[in-house]
């Protein structure tokens, strides 16, 4: 699994500074298994990373097993409520605690000495303690707990490190608003991540997933058989049959790594021309499956008029008229947070580098709360059809991490573009830098603050 | 209304094996009842999949569109294409309580891929609901049971 030293591992010290120009990278920062080992220590040993949803921790004792980085973990819930991330480690002898992914269980017994632990870390019992003589102090033998943990919207985030920015900071008012407009489009603010999870593998750098999650450059060219479906329903959707693409979604940088593809004003475009604004009008995954002919019910139900309308009242009850029907056009968001969330459309994903050349990822639909079953149902077929081994999506873009992971083993021209579109983008009233939608600015957002992680002066 | 021997399932389900280990998907298509419906469940073998996600649930026009997809030449995950070979086994036949007409085949299959260098195994149990008309039998449900339904699979954009 591991690549071959390059020259950048033998050398000692990696010169960041070298590897990542302004719209450029060297290819070397995806192959070089140095630098990966660097980036689990300074990124996901010590940054925010997005864990688990709180609705996968639903009654107190619920747990979910992760990886973080390198750290084997569980995440659970108290008796009182609150949310702990422990090691997944027995502190006797090292063994893995807790083998499976999800579950219920208030203590949790090692299953080679029996030792026995609360599900907030604190040992309860060694086995035979008088072993230990007189002064034994099992408070020395709590697991070790994630020095912090925080929550923005039911989205769970750990740092293995006491220091660095607050969550508050790392995510910035920019990220919230689009954590915001997904979890919003519940009329009670709820999402729930209870519908499974879609886990697939490539063997490629993490990087080119959250670098490809933000890119609409490559939407028409990979997933172009998609695209030859979803646009005669949003041109249907106009009533007129005309391309109104003319109004385009563009690109925006979020700061500190955070990135989005924007689709506001195309959807708001449309909605003022059709009068139309259920999350199910424009969730891009729904409109691929919208395709001729007679549908199976249980596939492919329609949402009914009265399930329309009802969450309709429900989202202005909520929010105000005003407010629900902007948000029910914005229709959540797409939006890459730094380093291993996305929320695109109805979609949960969460990426989980294994080695500098394996990548794990696990996707999962958010649930409406509040919402008519049918259009829950149609925001799981959007997102089993668009993510997953056998989507139409993902498999494709996998294919395109594989090949790079294969096309950058050659290094004597190492330099990766990414320079598209630098000389247009410009920066908005909100501090965001907005830039042509076919535009390569979400990338430059990711690896410059990648560079900065990886130097030392950001956390 | 005929019940199956056990020999005219296994007939039938070698000779639908066949066609999707050649990728014959558009006549492996024509075996489709238009009320069919094709499920992949993920995580565990059996939910609602109005409430759960799956590897694939379609019903006939979400399976024309598939292999029309899969010809189209820019399925890049399968291009090149996956080579296939599969086994199939333990075939069972059941006739469908209150259903005349309806014959139900279960089996389990051993299927090995290689694409790009790279080969790997699956394997399942595929529970057939066939309507049995004018001599021919027609695909009205397709559940595939992954044995790895619950772990990371990198590639399953070829048919089961």
């Amino acid at each position: 699994m591991t690549t071959a030293p390059t020259e950048l591992a033998s050398s000692g010290v990696i010169p960041y500074d070298d590897l990542v120009g302004r719209g450029r990278v060297d290819g070397r920062i995806y192959t070089d298994a140095s630098i990966f080992d660097e980036e689990m220590e300074r990124i996901f040993h010590r940054g925010w990373v997005y864990v688990a949803h709180e609705s996968e921790l639903p009654e107190a004792g619920s747990f979910v097993t992760d990886v973080v980085g390198r750290q084997p973990i569980i995440v659970t819930r108290d008796e009182d409520g609150e949310f702990h991330a422990v090691a997944n480690r027995c502190s006797h002898r090292g063994t893995l605690l807790c083998p499976v992914e999800r579950g219920v269980a208030k203590t949790f017994t090692c299953i080679y000495h029996a030792w026995k632990f609360r599900n907030t870390g604190e040992l309860l019992a060694a086995t035979f303690p008088d072993g230990y003589g007189p002064d034994f102090d099992k408070s020395n033998f709590d697991l070790a707990r994630a020095p912090r943990l925080a929550v923005y919207r039911g989205f769970i985030f750990v740092s293995l490190s006491p220091d660095g920015v607050s969550l508050d900071e790392h995510l910035g008012e920019n990220a919230k608003h689009q954590i915001d407009l997904f979890v919003d489009l519940s009329p009670t603010g709820k999402v729930e991540l209870a519908g499974g999870v879609l886990r697939y593998w490539y063997r490629g750098n993490w990087k080119a997933t959250i670098e490809n999650g933000v890119d609409a450059y490559h939407a028409q060219f990979v997933h172009r058989y998609w695209m030859s479906k979803v646009r005669p329903v949003r041109q249907g959707a106009s009533g007129s049959g005309e391309d109104h693409e003319v109004v385009l979604p563009s690109i925006r940088a979020l700061g500190r790594g955070h990135a989005m593809i924007d689709f506001r004003d195309l959807r708001h475009s449309i909605a003022r021309r059709t009068g139309r604004s259920l999350p199910t009008d424009f969730d891009q995954e729904i409109m691929a499956l919208r395709l001729e002919g007679e549908r199976h019910p249980d596939v492919m139900p329609e949402l009914s008029p009265e399930d329309a309308r009802a969450y309709t009242e429900a989202m202005e009850q909520a929010y105000g008229k005003e407010r629900a029907h902007r948000l029910m056009v914005d229709n959540g968001t797409h939006v890459g947070i730094f380093p291993n969330l996305a929320l695109i459309g109805a979609s949960v994903r969460k990426t989980r580098p294994v080695a500098v050349d394996r990548t794990e990822i696990q996707v999962q639909a958010a649930m409406l709360d509040g919402a008519p079953k049918a259009m829950n149902t149609l925001r799981i077929r959007g997102v089993e059809d668009f993510w997953g081994p056998a989507s139409q999506g993902h498999a494709d873009d996998a294919e395109v991490w594989e090949r790079a992971n294969l096309g950058l083993q050659h290094t004597a021209s190492p330099w990766v573009d990414f320079s598209r579109g630098v000389y247009r983008e410009q920066i908005d009233r909100d501090g965001t830098v907005v830039g042509h939608v076919t535009d390569e600015g979400s990338q430059r957002e990711i690896l410059s603050h990648w560079l900065r992680v990886m130097t030392g002066s950001a956390t | 209304m005929t019940t199956w021997t056990r020999a005219d399932a296994e007939t039938w389900l070698y000779r639908e094996a066949r066609l999707l280990d050649e990728r014959r998907y558009d006549e492996w298509f024509g075996l489709w009842d238009r009320d069919g419906v094709y499920w992949i469940p993920a995580n565990e073998d059996d939910y609602d999949p109005a409430t759960h996600v799956s590897l694939l649930y379609k019903d006939w026009v979400g399976l024309r569109d598939r292999v029309e997809r899969l010809g189209s030449g820019v399925a890049y995950a399968q291009s090149p294409p996956s080579r296939l070979r599969r086994l199939v086994s333990n075939v069972e036949v059941e006739a469908v309580a209150d259903a005349p007409g309806l014959t139900a085949l279960r089996s389990n299959f051993l299927l090995v891929e290689l694409r790009r260098h790279v080969q790997d195994v699956f394997a399942g149990t595929a529970l057939h609901t066939l309507r049995l008309e004018d001599g021919r039998a027609r695909i009205v449900r397709k559940v595939v049971r992954l044995l790895d339904n619950d772990e990371p699979i990198d590639n399953l954009t070829f048919l089961l």
